[in-house]
Protein backbone atom coordinates (compact mmCIF):
# COMPACT_ATOMS: atom_id res chain seq x y z
CA UNK A 1 0.00 0.00 0.00
CA UNK A 2 1.36 3.31 -0.59
CA UNK A 3 1.61 6.51 1.47
CA UNK A 4 -1.02 8.50 -0.12
CA UNK A 5 -3.52 5.06 0.48
CA UNK A 6 -2.82 4.19 3.80
CA UNK A 7 -3.53 7.52 5.10
CA UNK A 8 -6.93 7.75 2.97
CA UNK A 9 -7.97 4.37 4.70
CA UNK A 10 -6.94 5.88 7.68
CA UNK A 11 -8.61 9.02 7.64
CA UNK A 12 -11.72 6.98 6.43
CA UNK A 13 -11.63 4.64 9.60
CA UNK A 14 -11.31 7.95 11.96
CA UNK A 15 -14.23 9.54 10.15
CA UNK A 16 -16.51 6.43 10.53
CA UNK A 17 -14.97 6.57 14.62
CA UNK A 18 -15.70 10.18 14.68
CA UNK A 19 -19.29 9.82 13.41
CA UNK A 20 -20.00 6.87 15.75
CA UNK A 21 -19.18 8.74 18.37
CA UNK A 22 -20.94 12.23 17.56
CA UNK A 23 -23.84 10.01 16.94
CA UNK A 24 -23.39 8.26 20.38
CA UNK A 25 -23.29 11.00 22.12
CA UNK A 26 -26.76 12.37 20.69
CA UNK A 27 -28.54 9.33 21.42
CA UNK A 28 -27.64 9.80 25.01
CA UNK A 29 -28.90 12.91 24.83
CA UNK A 30 -32.15 12.01 23.16
CA UNK A 31 -32.69 9.12 25.85
CA UNK A 32 -32.00 11.96 28.56
CA UNK A 33 -34.51 14.45 27.16
CA UNK A 34 -37.13 12.27 26.62
CA UNK A 35 -36.38 9.16 28.89
CA UNK A 36 -36.78 6.60 26.65
CA UNK A 37 -36.36 2.98 26.33
CA UNK A 38 -37.42 2.11 30.22
CA UNK A 39 -37.65 -1.31 30.24
CA UNK A 40 -41.43 -2.17 30.84
CA UNK A 41 -42.95 0.71 29.30
CA UNK A 42 -44.35 -1.21 26.49
CA UNK A 43 -45.78 -3.27 28.74
CA UNK A 44 -47.40 -0.69 31.27
CA UNK A 45 -48.68 0.61 27.82
CA UNK A 46 -50.38 -2.34 26.74
CA UNK A 47 -52.06 -2.98 30.69
CA UNK A 48 -52.92 0.86 30.22
CA UNK A 49 -54.44 0.35 27.13
CA UNK A 50 -56.29 -3.10 28.18
CA UNK A 51 -57.91 -1.42 30.82
CA UNK A 52 -58.87 1.24 29.17
CA UNK A 53 -60.40 -1.05 26.64
CA UNK A 54 -62.06 -2.70 29.65
CA UNK A 55 -63.83 0.23 31.45
CA UNK A 56 -65.02 1.48 27.86
CA UNK A 57 -66.71 -2.00 27.42
CA UNK A 58 -68.33 -1.62 30.44
CA UNK A 59 -69.39 2.24 29.86
CA UNK A 60 -71.10 0.72 26.81
CA UNK A 61 -73.11 -2.31 28.44
CA UNK A 62 -74.14 0.19 31.20
CA UNK A 63 -75.05 3.04 28.60
CA UNK A 64 -76.95 0.51 27.30
CA UNK A 65 -79.34 -0.27 30.10
CA UNK A 66 -79.58 3.48 31.13
CA UNK A 67 -80.15 4.01 27.60
CA UNK A 68 -83.15 1.22 27.15
CA UNK A 69 -84.63 2.87 31.08
CA UNK A 70 -84.54 6.04 29.97
CA UNK A 71 -86.13 4.93 26.40
CA UNK A 72 -88.86 2.72 28.17
CA UNK A 73 -90.26 5.93 30.28
CA UNK A 74 -90.45 8.15 27.33
CA UNK A 75 -92.49 5.54 25.20
CA UNK A 76 -94.22 4.98 28.13
CA UNK A 77 -95.05 8.81 28.54
CA UNK A 78 -95.91 8.75 24.85
CA UNK A 79 -98.35 5.84 24.83
CA UNK A 80 -96.10 3.72 23.22
CA UNK A 81 -94.87 5.75 20.14
CA UNK A 82 -92.04 7.87 18.87
CA UNK A 83 -93.83 9.93 16.37
CA UNK A 84 -97.12 11.15 16.91
CA UNK A 85 -99.60 9.87 14.58
CA UNK A 86 -102.07 12.14 13.15
CA UNK A 87 -105.25 10.04 14.18
CA UNK A 88 -103.96 9.77 17.81
CA UNK A 89 -105.02 13.17 19.74
CA UNK A 90 -103.21 14.25 22.77
CA UNK A 91 -104.99 15.58 26.43
CA UNK A 92 -103.47 16.95 28.99
CA UNK A 93 -100.30 15.47 27.45
CA UNK A 94 -101.70 12.09 27.40
CA UNK A 95 -101.77 9.99 24.17
CA UNK A 96 -105.84 10.03 23.37
CA UNK A 97 -106.20 6.38 21.84
CA UNK A 98 -109.29 7.77 19.64
CA UNK A 99 -111.95 5.23 17.38
CA UNK A 100 -108.92 5.15 14.95
CA UNK A 101 -105.94 5.48 16.95
CA UNK A 102 -103.89 1.94 17.17
CA UNK A 103 -100.21 0.80 18.41
CA UNK A 104 -97.59 1.03 16.00
CA UNK A 105 -97.80 -2.92 14.52
CA UNK A 106 -93.92 -2.51 15.35
CA UNK A 107 -93.57 -1.11 18.26
CA UNK A 108 -90.54 -2.77 18.95
CA UNK A 109 -89.19 -0.40 16.17
CA UNK A 110 -90.69 2.95 18.19
CA UNK A 111 -88.50 1.82 21.47
CA UNK A 112 -85.28 1.68 18.88
CA UNK A 113 -85.71 5.06 17.91
CA UNK A 114 -85.89 6.21 21.63
CA UNK A 115 -82.60 4.15 22.69
CA UNK A 116 -80.60 5.45 19.17
CA UNK A 117 -81.37 9.34 20.96
CA UNK A 118 -80.39 8.40 24.23
CA UNK A 119 -77.48 5.73 23.72
CA UNK A 120 -75.96 8.08 21.25
CA UNK A 121 -76.18 11.20 23.44
CA UNK A 122 -74.53 8.86 26.46
CA UNK A 123 -72.07 7.80 24.54
CA UNK A 124 -71.03 11.31 23.39
CA UNK A 125 -70.71 12.83 26.79
CA UNK A 126 -67.83 10.12 26.73
CA UNK A 127 -66.40 11.02 23.57
CA UNK A 128 -67.70 8.04 22.00
CA UNK A 129 -69.10 8.25 18.47
CA UNK A 130 -69.83 6.71 15.40
CA UNK A 131 -72.05 3.16 17.44
CA UNK A 132 -74.59 1.51 15.39
CA UNK A 133 -77.49 -0.14 16.90
CA UNK A 134 -79.68 -2.52 14.92
CA UNK A 135 -83.01 -4.82 16.58
CA UNK A 136 -82.56 -8.53 16.49
CA UNK A 137 -83.80 -11.40 18.20
CA UNK A 138 -82.37 -14.40 19.91
CA UNK A 139 -83.29 -18.13 19.68
CA UNK A 140 -85.37 -17.75 22.63
CA UNK A 141 -87.25 -14.93 20.57
CA UNK A 142 -85.62 -12.22 23.32
CA UNK A 143 -85.28 -8.63 21.76
CA UNK A 144 -81.71 -7.88 21.33
CA UNK A 145 -79.97 -4.79 21.03
CA UNK A 146 -76.23 -4.99 18.93
CA UNK A 147 -74.67 -2.54 19.22
CA UNK A 148 -70.98 -2.27 17.31
CA UNK A 149 -68.74 0.54 17.08
CA UNK A 150 -65.05 1.17 17.55
CA UNK A 151 -63.01 3.39 20.16
CA UNK A 152 -60.22 5.51 19.53
CA UNK A 153 -57.87 5.29 22.70
CA UNK A 154 -54.23 7.02 22.70
CA UNK A 155 -51.53 6.77 25.21
CA UNK A 156 -47.87 7.78 25.29
CA UNK A 157 -47.89 8.14 21.32
CA UNK A 158 -49.48 4.65 20.53
CA UNK A 159 -52.70 4.40 19.04
CA UNK A 160 -55.20 2.07 19.48
CA UNK A 161 -58.31 1.13 17.94
CA UNK A 162 -60.38 -1.62 19.44
CA UNK A 163 -63.63 -2.76 17.81
CA UNK A 164 -66.80 -3.63 20.80
CA UNK A 165 -69.61 -5.76 19.53
CA UNK A 166 -72.39 -5.87 22.78
CA UNK A 167 -75.78 -7.80 22.67
CA UNK A 168 -77.92 -5.86 24.95
CA UNK A 169 -80.84 -8.43 25.70
CA UNK A 170 -83.89 -6.03 26.23
CA UNK A 171 -86.06 -7.71 29.27
CA UNK A 172 -89.04 -5.57 28.88
CA UNK A 173 -92.22 -7.11 27.33
CA UNK A 174 -93.42 -4.83 24.69
CA UNK A 175 -96.67 -6.58 24.62
CA UNK A 176 -97.35 -4.59 27.97
CA UNK A 177 -98.52 -1.51 25.93
CA UNK A 178 -101.27 -3.30 24.15
CA UNK A 179 -102.39 -5.33 27.22
CA UNK A 180 -102.54 -1.59 29.24
CA UNK A 181 -104.10 -0.20 26.21
CA UNK A 182 -107.13 -3.20 25.62
CA UNK A 183 -107.47 -3.38 29.39
CA UNK A 184 -108.06 0.54 29.41
CA UNK A 185 -110.24 0.46 26.47
CA UNK A 186 -112.57 -2.66 28.11
CA UNK A 187 -112.60 -0.98 31.50
CA UNK A 188 -113.65 2.51 29.92
CA UNK A 189 -116.24 0.22 27.40
CA UNK A 190 -118.00 -1.59 30.23
CA UNK A 191 -118.52 2.07 31.82
CA UNK A 192 -120.27 3.60 28.60
CA UNK A 193 -122.65 0.12 29.05
CA UNK A 194 -123.12 1.23 32.73
CA UNK A 195 -124.29 4.57 31.73
CA UNK A 196 -123.81 7.77 33.18
CA UNK A 197 -126.24 7.10 36.18
CA UNK A 198 -123.77 5.12 37.68
CA UNK A 199 -120.35 5.85 39.30
CA UNK A 200 -117.10 5.36 37.59
CA UNK A 201 -115.41 2.95 39.17
CA UNK A 202 -113.21 0.83 36.37
CA UNK A 203 -113.13 -1.75 39.01
CA UNK A 204 -111.71 -4.38 36.38
CA UNK A 205 -108.74 -2.37 35.98
CA UNK A 206 -108.07 -1.18 39.58
CA UNK A 207 -108.61 -4.94 40.34
CA UNK A 208 -105.73 -5.88 37.38
CA UNK A 209 -102.73 -7.62 39.21
CA UNK A 210 -100.58 -7.43 36.03
CA UNK A 211 -100.27 -3.18 36.94
CA UNK A 212 -100.54 -0.66 39.82
CA UNK A 213 -103.11 1.22 38.01
CA UNK A 214 -104.47 5.46 38.54
CA UNK A 215 -107.31 6.29 36.63
CA UNK A 216 -108.35 9.93 36.83
CA UNK A 217 -111.02 11.60 34.59
CA UNK A 218 -112.84 14.47 33.44
CA UNK A 219 -116.24 14.48 31.76
CA UNK A 220 -115.11 13.51 28.31
CA UNK A 221 -112.09 11.50 28.92
CA UNK A 222 -110.46 9.14 31.00
CA UNK A 223 -106.59 8.90 32.16
CA UNK A 224 -105.01 5.69 32.90
CA UNK A 225 -101.72 5.57 34.70
CA UNK A 226 -100.37 1.99 34.90
CA UNK A 227 -97.04 0.99 36.13
CA UNK A 228 -95.09 -2.51 35.76
CA UNK A 229 -94.92 -4.69 38.68
CA UNK A 230 -91.63 -5.48 38.05
CA UNK A 231 -88.34 -3.13 37.64
CA UNK A 232 -86.47 -2.51 34.93
CA UNK A 233 -83.09 -4.37 35.29
CA UNK A 234 -83.90 -2.73 38.51
CA UNK A 235 -83.91 1.07 38.08
CA UNK A 236 -87.52 1.18 38.61
CA UNK A 237 -91.26 0.30 37.15
CA UNK A 238 -91.96 1.65 33.56
CA UNK A 239 -95.12 3.74 33.83
CA UNK A 240 -97.72 3.42 30.49
CA UNK A 241 -99.48 6.46 30.34
CA UNK A 242 -102.77 6.78 27.88
CA UNK A 243 -106.23 8.39 27.80
CA UNK A 244 -109.51 7.11 26.26
CA UNK A 245 -113.02 9.05 25.41
CA UNK A 246 -115.53 7.86 27.62
CA UNK B 1 2.40 -12.57 -3.20
CA UNK B 2 4.35 -9.61 -3.28
CA UNK B 3 5.50 -7.89 -0.44
CA UNK B 4 3.54 -5.10 -0.68
CA UNK B 5 0.05 -7.11 -1.30
CA UNK B 6 1.12 -8.62 2.05
CA UNK B 7 1.69 -5.25 3.96
CA UNK B 8 -2.11 -4.07 2.36
CA UNK B 9 -3.13 -7.33 3.63
CA UNK B 10 -1.56 -6.43 7.32
CA UNK B 11 -2.73 -2.90 7.63
CA UNK B 12 -6.62 -3.90 6.09
CA UNK B 13 -6.63 -6.26 9.35
CA UNK B 14 -5.43 -4.01 10.99
CA UNK B 15 -8.26 -1.53 10.29
CA UNK B 16 -11.10 -4.37 10.48
CA UNK B 17 -10.25 -4.87 13.69
CA UNK B 18 -10.07 -1.84 14.63
CA UNK B 19 -13.47 -1.10 13.30
CA UNK B 20 -14.80 -4.15 14.99
CA UNK B 21 -13.59 -3.02 18.10
CA UNK B 22 -14.70 0.61 18.61
CA UNK B 23 -17.72 1.23 17.03
CA UNK B 24 -19.87 -2.01 18.87
CA UNK B 25 -17.82 -0.34 21.78
CA UNK B 26 -18.57 3.15 21.31
CA UNK B 27 -21.72 3.17 19.34
CA UNK B 28 -24.01 0.98 20.37
CA UNK B 29 -23.09 -1.03 23.50
CA UNK B 30 -25.44 -1.51 26.51
CA UNK B 31 -25.13 1.42 28.21
CA UNK B 32 -26.59 3.84 26.09
CA UNK B 33 -29.90 1.85 27.12
CA UNK B 34 -31.51 3.31 30.15
CA UNK B 35 -32.56 0.33 32.53
CA UNK B 36 -35.56 0.92 34.69
CA UNK B 37 -38.97 -0.97 35.77
CA UNK B 38 -41.86 1.89 35.43
CA UNK B 39 -44.34 2.22 38.16
CA UNK B 40 -46.76 0.33 36.90
CA UNK B 41 -49.78 1.43 38.99
CA UNK B 42 -52.79 -0.31 37.98
CA UNK B 43 -54.52 -1.49 40.86
CA UNK B 44 -56.68 1.21 41.63
CA UNK B 45 -57.80 1.27 38.07
CA UNK B 46 -58.51 -2.39 38.05
CA UNK B 47 -60.18 -2.30 41.44
CA UNK B 48 -62.45 0.17 40.95
CA UNK B 49 -63.99 -1.77 37.20
CA UNK B 50 -64.32 -4.83 39.26
CA UNK B 51 -66.16 -3.02 42.22
CA UNK B 52 -68.31 -1.20 39.98
CA UNK B 53 -68.81 -4.75 38.16
CA UNK B 54 -69.61 -6.56 41.62
CA UNK B 55 -73.41 -8.18 41.96
CA UNK B 56 -75.14 -7.62 44.87
CA UNK B 57 -78.68 -8.31 46.16
CA UNK B 58 -80.35 -5.59 44.19
CA UNK B 59 -77.51 -5.36 41.16
CA UNK B 60 -74.88 -4.34 40.52
CA UNK B 61 -72.47 -1.79 42.36
CA UNK B 62 -72.93 0.15 39.53
CA UNK B 63 -76.55 0.71 39.17
CA UNK B 64 -76.94 1.36 43.16
CA UNK B 65 -74.42 4.23 42.66
CA UNK B 66 -76.79 5.17 39.44
CA UNK B 67 -80.03 4.67 41.64
CA UNK B 68 -78.38 6.76 44.72
CA UNK B 69 -78.46 9.87 42.36
CA UNK B 70 -80.74 12.51 43.94
CA UNK B 71 -81.45 10.27 46.48
CA UNK B 72 -81.32 9.96 50.67
CA UNK B 73 -79.69 8.18 53.39
CA UNK B 74 -81.76 5.14 52.43
CA UNK B 75 -79.97 4.53 49.56
CA UNK B 76 -76.52 5.98 50.46
CA UNK B 77 -76.41 3.60 53.84
CA UNK B 78 -76.39 0.58 52.62
CA UNK B 79 -74.27 1.40 49.50
CA UNK B 80 -71.52 2.28 51.83
CA UNK B 81 -71.92 -0.88 53.30
CA UNK B 82 -70.92 -3.05 50.77
CA UNK B 83 -68.50 -0.64 49.61
CA UNK B 84 -66.41 -1.27 52.84
CA UNK B 85 -66.84 -4.59 52.72
CA UNK B 86 -65.75 -4.96 48.79
CA UNK B 87 -62.92 -2.68 49.63
CA UNK B 88 -61.72 -5.02 52.64
CA UNK B 89 -60.84 -8.02 50.43
CA UNK B 90 -58.36 -5.39 49.11
CA UNK B 91 -54.96 -5.06 50.34
CA UNK B 92 -53.56 -1.30 49.49
CA UNK B 93 -50.30 -2.15 51.75
CA UNK B 94 -51.79 -0.39 54.86
CA UNK B 95 -52.08 3.02 52.48
CA UNK B 96 -54.79 5.29 52.93
CA UNK B 97 -57.22 5.22 50.44
CA UNK B 98 -60.95 7.31 49.63
CA UNK B 99 -63.91 5.77 47.83
CA UNK B 100 -65.85 8.64 46.51
CA UNK B 101 -68.64 9.34 44.00
CA UNK B 102 -69.28 12.34 42.25
CA UNK B 103 -72.57 12.82 40.64
CA UNK B 104 -73.69 15.41 37.63
CA UNK B 105 -75.48 17.90 39.95
CA UNK B 106 -71.76 18.19 41.70
CA UNK B 107 -72.47 16.18 44.84
CA UNK B 108 -69.94 13.63 45.89
CA UNK B 109 -70.61 11.12 48.35
CA UNK B 110 -67.97 8.99 50.36
CA UNK B 111 -68.59 5.31 49.89
CA UNK B 112 -65.47 4.21 52.14
CA UNK B 113 -62.42 5.62 53.65
CA UNK B 114 -59.48 4.57 55.69
CA UNK B 115 -59.78 5.69 59.10
CA UNK B 116 -57.07 8.63 58.62
CA UNK B 117 -58.87 9.43 55.83
CA UNK B 118 -62.73 8.68 57.16
CA UNK B 119 -65.57 9.79 57.08
CA UNK B 120 -66.86 13.13 58.55
CA UNK B 121 -69.38 11.25 61.50
CA UNK B 122 -66.66 9.45 62.71
CA UNK B 123 -64.01 12.33 62.97
CA UNK B 124 -64.61 12.76 66.74
CA UNK B 125 -61.40 14.74 67.36
CA UNK B 126 -62.52 18.38 66.49
CA UNK B 127 -63.21 19.88 63.44
CA UNK B 128 -61.97 18.57 60.16
CA UNK B 129 -58.79 20.28 58.84
CA UNK B 130 -59.39 22.12 55.43
CA UNK B 131 -57.49 19.12 53.43
CA UNK B 132 -60.29 16.58 54.90
CA UNK B 133 -63.20 18.97 54.57
CA UNK B 134 -61.82 18.99 50.87
CA UNK B 135 -60.97 15.50 50.20
CA UNK B 136 -64.64 14.80 51.46
CA UNK B 137 -66.38 17.57 49.46
CA UNK B 138 -65.04 17.60 45.77
CA UNK B 139 -63.18 14.64 43.57
CA UNK B 140 -59.44 14.70 43.85
CA UNK B 141 -56.56 13.18 41.63
CA UNK B 142 -57.44 10.07 42.11
CA UNK B 143 -58.02 6.98 39.53
CA UNK B 144 -61.94 7.14 37.93
CA UNK B 145 -64.14 5.75 36.34
CA UNK B 146 -67.36 6.88 34.79
CA UNK B 147 -70.81 5.49 34.17
CA UNK B 148 -73.92 6.83 32.78
CA UNK B 149 -76.34 9.08 35.18
CA UNK B 150 -79.79 7.36 35.03
CA UNK B 151 -81.11 11.48 34.74
CA UNK B 152 -78.60 13.24 32.50
CA UNK B 153 -74.71 13.66 32.41
CA UNK B 154 -72.25 11.07 33.98
CA UNK B 155 -71.52 10.12 37.57
CA UNK B 156 -67.45 9.45 37.93
CA UNK B 157 -66.22 7.12 40.91
CA UNK B 158 -63.45 7.56 42.31
CA UNK B 159 -60.69 5.79 44.25
CA UNK B 160 -57.72 8.02 45.65
CA UNK B 161 -55.34 5.56 47.15
CA UNK B 162 -52.28 7.03 49.30
CA UNK B 163 -48.54 7.04 47.59
CA UNK B 164 -45.96 4.23 48.72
Amino acid sequence: MNKKAAMFATLTVMIMIAFTIGYSMRKDQILKENNLLKAGDSAKNIIDLTLKEEEIQFFIEKSAEAAAYKSLLDMGAKGGFFTKKEECGNAEGYTLFEEKCSLPIQIEQEFLQYFRNHFDKILAEYNLTGFSEELELDEKNNLIVKITGMADISTKGIRYQPEFETNFKVNFDFNDFSEVLNQASDCVQKERIKGQTSNLLFEDCRNDPSFDWVIKENEKIVFFDASTKDKFEGFGPILIRLAIPL
Amino acid sequence: MLPEDIQDLVIALILIIALAVFVPFLGFSAKNYASQIPDVNDESKLFLINYLKTETGDGQIADLIALNEGSDHATLIPLQTLSKKIINFYYFRNRNYILKVGYPDGKVDILAASSPWNLPSVISTGDPTDEQKKRMSELGNGEKVKIPSLKSGLITVELEVENE
